[in-house]
């Protein structure tokens, strides 16, 4: 499988962009494009921890080259492919392919509608498509993107008290997690969204009027995505957004998910009578663009929850995991060829009993706030580059962190 | 009142561009398979939109040549009608633009949503901002050379404005054939330039009436 994705890649990376560099069928076109992002993180607190993705990878690397290889079949079957390529990740190539069937059923005027099957991208909120570093005008994502929580889907926190233990540990690549059953290799925690990892459905997209729809239905989860290895239980989830667009420039979304997250393997920690299609992930969330003249605004709220089976009110009954995280995002340019840019991102953790009998309620997990703010330049049409700052602020420890970075981001 | 009429007469004759004597440059452009490009979809940036995305469409054939006669001395007065650079359905139209030194350049929007023109690359940068359809953005283009022009929210979109020095140039049709008219005669440098080759020259007299015949190939 090494072998032969290696293979690919080399015969990418030697082809122009943009030509159709082979015909697979007749009239099928291949085309290849792709971006290379080189950063470097320096001054402040050292390593930016708090940017780290599950497979070990994070946009400050030093070297991040994607691929892409589309197969256009015909004006109406296509295949897309990506793939990304970090040295400084844990996992092997496999781990960052992604590959969908896109099928337009239909393209009118007013309307259109796509339908999509293979590893799809997140059908929820409106960062995904500003994700690559072509188009996110800084370095990082939006912390409700990536940034770990404790909880884990393959292992369960053996009470409020258990939970509350390990705050701030989500993060950590050390982390082994908790005692109420499960596996206990060590491994993040899950994000409220794992933007860069695509999960394994179908989508119905498209647009009718100001409308713009998505209707997914996925293997895994936004939290725990399940792009590889098969489902992790017999649920399913169902996600879309529906945007509004009153007017060019403005843009309203609102959008939904719900599913089971737990392994099915976990059953025998459940309590009796219950099985992982129980436990479900469900949110919800927001998003809202503006664009006049020089001037991109961007922002997104999304409320989360998490069913988890040994999680209590205090009094016994189930409750709840919550998560609240948004972010706004300002772009603006502020001479041909040169923008500013600044987005404001924070996560904050619902209240659960603490868990020693005294109804004192506390946050589940340490909540986390972001700043990144800097400038970008076009160095050629193809060539941006950017240096950042980014300060973070969390109610745990440390209490804060900030660094600054230099990126060049080539598109080809 | 004669004298009068002698010194307008002069005075019309010396500022004139056109000389008394001129003729055609006329030939052909052919691309080869390899010079013509499929541009890709990119379809990558997200589901969103998606639908209503560009689709393939084949960029680098005769039509996206520019053949200009270089070298032509004196002053040209600069066009009064703009030449245009439409946005439509995620794509600049055209994909190769010739204009006129101090021409400007209008840049409509025919799509539903915001485009966002730039350039950053050579000659004059500039910035249009975000405008929806129905509207325009206009550029005066003060330097000779390529504008490589893109969009800020649509990363596929790419087009060239190659800026001549003098209103001697032709872009050649779907056949490849072109015609320069009332080139002052002469002996020139011809060039044609393809956005993935570059340029082609050929040494060209025209004569005083009738044609010259020059060829080009990418």
């Amino acid at each position: 499988m090494r072998l032969r994705l290696i293979g690919w890649l080399v015969v990418a990376a030697f082809t122009p962009a943009g030509t159709a560099a082979a015909q697979t069928a007749p009239g099928a076109q291949v085309f290849f494009s792709g971006t290379l992002d080189l950063a470097y993180p320096f001054g402040g607190d050292g390593e930016p921890e708090v940017n780290r993705l599950i497979r070990g990878d994070n946009p400050f690397d030093n070297v991040r080259l994607r691929l892409f290889g589309d197969v256009v079949i015909n004006s109406r079957w296509t295949v897309f492919t990506q793939i990304l390529i970090d040295p400084s990740s844990r996992m092997g190539l496999e781990s960052f392919l992604r590959s969908y069937l896109r099928f337009d059923v239909f393209k009118k005027e007013r309307a259109d509608l796509t339908l999509q099957a293979g590893v799809v991208p997140t059908p929820f909120g409106a960062y995904s498509p500003r994700s690559y570093s072509d188009r996110n005008p800084l370095v990082s994502d939006p912390l409700m993107y990536h940034y770990f929580t404790t909880l884990r889907s393959n292992q369960l926190p053996a009470g409020n008290a258990d939970l509350l233990r390990h705050r701030g540990q989500g993060q950590s690549d050390d982390f082994t997690g908790f005692a109420g059953g499960g596996s206990a290799v060590k491994f993040n925690g899950m994000p409220m969204i794992y933007d860069p990892c695509w999960d394994v459905g179908v989508q119905a997209l498209g647009s009718a009027g100001r409308l713009e729809y998505v209707l997914a239905v996925s293997q895994g989860t936004l939290s725990a995505p399940r792009f590889k290895g098969g489902d992790n239980n017999h649920g399913k989830q169902i996600s879309g957004r529906l945007a509004f667009v009153p007017r060019p420039g403005i843009v309203l979304g609102a959008s939904y998910a719900r599913g089971p997250y737990l392994d099915s393997t976990l059953k025998p920690n459940f309590p009796a009578g219950h099985t992982a299609e129980d436990y479900n992930q469900e949110i919800y969330g927001f998003d809202a663009e503006y664009g006049v003249r020089h001037l991109a605004l961007h922002a997104e709220l999304a409320g989360n929850r998490w069913q988890s089976p040994k999680i209590t009110d205090g009094h016994g009954a189930a409750e709840d995991l919550k998560t609240l995280g948004w972010y706004v995002e300002g772009r603006y340019t502020v001479k041909p060829g040169l923008f500013a840019a600044l987005r404001y991102d924070r996560i904050d953790y619902g209240d659960i009993d603490d868990g020693t009998g005294t109804g004192r309620k506390v946050p589940w997990n340490y909540d986390v706030h972001l700043w990144e703010y800097g400038i970008g330049y076009y160095l050629t049409d193809r060539i941006i580059g950017k240096i950042v700052r980014q300060d973070y602020r969390s109610s745990g420890e440390p209490a804060s962190e900030h660094f600054w970075a230099v990126q060049v981001s080539a598109s080809f | 009142m004669r004298r009068r009429e002698i010194a307008i007469v002069l005075a019309a004759v010396v500022s004139t561009p056109l000389p008394l004597v001129a003729g055609t440059v006329t030939g052909t452009v052919l691309t080869k398979p390899a010079a013509r490009q499929k541009a890709p979809p990119r379809y990558y940036l997200g589901p969103y939109r998606a639908g209503r995305g560009p689709s393939v469409v084949e960029e680098g054939g005769p039509q996206d040549v520019v053949v200009f006669v270089d070298g032509v001395k004196g002053t040209f007065p600069v066009p009064a009608r703009h030449p245009q650079l439409v946005q439509k359905d995620e794509r600049f139209v055209p994909h190769v633009l010739a204009v006129q030194l101090g021409s400007t350049v209008e840049f409509p929007n025919e799509d539903d949503f915001y485009h966002n023109v730039f350039s950053v690359v050579s000659g004059d940068r500039f910035d249009l901002g975000r405008y929806a359809k129905g509207k325009s953005a206009r550029q005066t283009l003060t330097k000779p050379g390529i504008v490589v022009v893109r969009c800020e929210i649509h990363s596929g979109m790419k087009a060239y404005i190659l800026v001549v020095p003098n209103p001697y140039f032709a872009v050649p049709g779907g056949d490849g054939a072109f015609s320069i008219p009332d080139v002052p005669a002469g002996t020139y440098t011809v060039k044609a330039w393809h956005p993935d080759v570059g340029y082609q020259e050929r040494s060209v007299s025209v004569p005083a009436s009738g044609s010259a015949s020059v060829s080009f190939a990418f």
